[in-house]
């Protein structure tokens, strides 16, 4: 058989670099008793456990190349117990980190965290009436939709939302502008804020217990009811779960009831009996004649008889807030 | 630089990668490119930052910083297994956000960003594939022969 050369190396650079290891555990052997700290690698602790291993099966092996060795493999395990204890300690420390992470960003069941202090509030009047067939639209003297207001009644702009739950960029509102809206405009008592539906992405027909936009809208009626209105309408973009998702399905929507501390008999006979589909579909369908044509829009009334209809943009706030502002300055 | 730490380093790249797309459509959202429209609303949702902090930077930062860790290993031999520590805590730490943000997409946010999903399983590989290396770190060193 004929001998084959020698493996060349790639780079050309490993014979060096080889040979510089290979002079590395006698070099540790004098740092060891020396009494010099010898701070560890896993290169260097391979090649002081090859030298072991090559001094032990050496039959020849120099009594100084075993004490070596011997050196080398306690280094080795003072090392392997020195990188444990820092991996054990510095994972226990990421853990740490990692929950109180989990828990700043933790699902809140509890809404929102927008602080309403003492702003008035009022449920829908359709809901404030009582569940009563009276109080219907139909029935009713009241031929236009009101939604649940928050802020001064006196306030000389209204800024009216009309909102689907079920839409994200709604959601994105909710968490971004809306706090903004409510810091610097509704405390002050500028602004008063209406809520009105308008579910537009829940399947099927607008009327059905499966359609989820629809049944969210009647749920926070329901909860109006009960005069918790705002708190369930925070609750219902707090739990947002896209699209026809069953986020929104009827039991759901109980549990978040059950949750907010309603009286659950009587929001879930509210539930079930649909008694406020006519007036979610009354919200809807009054939205589309005002120019409503997506969610969220907006509608900002200053009393000077030209509502501006509003679109959120992707600028966010700021034209919002701009829009909002020329609206109070040049309120009649 | 041995095969694994190469593979690592190729990981930790594609994972920097798609952390740093993530990170821009976070605030482009209109440079989002996603099958489904599942990425939106998660990119929108609360749970995309924390503290104001954009979670996908908190990724981009992470892979970064293995990257940067890999080379320190494969470079300054001193600090190796200073090196290796670093990489899993950040490994260990990370696979436990992920796998709760994971858990959100499937059971609070109800929608899957793939971009997402495909950050998480390269940091699972990239884990595997370390846990694999460092295997060899700590073998026990009593397989060599004791001598009279």
């Amino acid at each position: 058989m004929s001998q084959r050369p020698p493996k060349k190396n790639r780079s050309g650079k490993n014979a060096s670099r080889k040979k510089n290891r290979s002079q590395q555990p006698r070099a540790r052997a004098q740092q060891q008793a020396t009494g010099t700290p010898v701070t560890g690698s896993t290169s260097a602790t391979s090649t002081a456990s090859t030298t072991a291993k090559n001094a032990g099966s050496t039959s020849g092996a120099r009594p100084s190349d075993r004490r070596q060795a011997r050196r080398e493999a306690a280094i080795k395990k003072e090392q392997q117990k020195k990188q444990l204890r820092l991996i054990i300690g510095g994972i226990a420390a990421a853990v740490v980190v990692a929950v109180v992470l989990i828990l700043v960003n933790r699902p809140s069941n509890d809404g929102s965290n927008i602080d309403y202090g003492d702003l008035a509030m009022a449920p829908p009047p359709i809901a404030a009436a009582g569940a009563t067939p009276d109080a219907s639209p139909e029935a009713g003297e009241s031929t236009s939709y009101q939604g649940a207001f928050l802020g001064d009644p006196n306030a000389p702009v209204t800024f009216t939302i009309y909102a689907d739950y079920q839409c994200h960029f709604c959601k994105q509102f909710h968490e971004d502008s809306y706090p903004q809206i409510i810091d610097d405009f509704v405390r002050d008592g500028q602004v008063r804020i209406e809520f009105r539906e308008f579910p537009a992405l829940g399947e099927g027909d607008i009327t059905s217990d499966g359609n989820e936009s629809a049944q969210a809208a009647e749920a926070a009626i329901c909860a109006g009811e009960q005069d918790k209105y705002l708190e369930y309408h925070d609750k219902l973009y707090a739990n947002f779960g896209g699209v026809n998702q069953g986020t929104f399905s009827n039991d759901r929507l109980k549990k978040f009831a059950e949750e907010l501390g309603l009286d659950t008999d009587a929001f879930n006979e509210c539930l079930d009996s649909g008694r406020y589909q006519s007036a979610v579909v009354q919200s809807r369908d009054e939205g589309r004649a005002l120019g409503i044509s997506a969610t969220p829009m907006f509608i900002i009334d200053n009393g000077n008889g030209e509502p501006n209809v509003v679109q959120q943009t992707s600028s966010g706030y700021d034209l919002l807030r701009r829009q909002i502002q020329t609206a109070v300055e040049t309120a009649p | 630089m041995k095969r694994l730490s190469i593979v690592s380093l190729v990981l930790a790249i594609v994972g920097a990668g798609i952390s740093g797309y993530l990170t821009y459509v976070h605030y482009n959202l209109d440079a989002l490119v996603c099958a489904g429209g599942g990425c939106e609303i998660v990119q929108t949702s609360r749970y995309s930052e924390i503290m104001g902090i954009p979670v996908a930077l908190m990724g981009l930062l992470m892979f970064l910083a293995v990257i940067a860790l890999i080379v320190v290993r494969d470079r300054i031999e001193e600090y190796a297994y200073l090196a290796n520590a670093g990489i899993m805590i950040l490994l260990v730490s990370s696979l436990i956000y992920f796998g709760y943000l994971t858990y959100l997409e499937a059971n609070v946010i109800h929608a899957w960003c793939q971009w997402c999903v495909a950050t998480s399983i390269v940091a699972v590989i990239l884990f595997l594939v370390e846990a694999f290396r460092m295997r060899d770190d700590f073998r026990d060193p009593d397989d060599i022969p004791e001598y009279a």
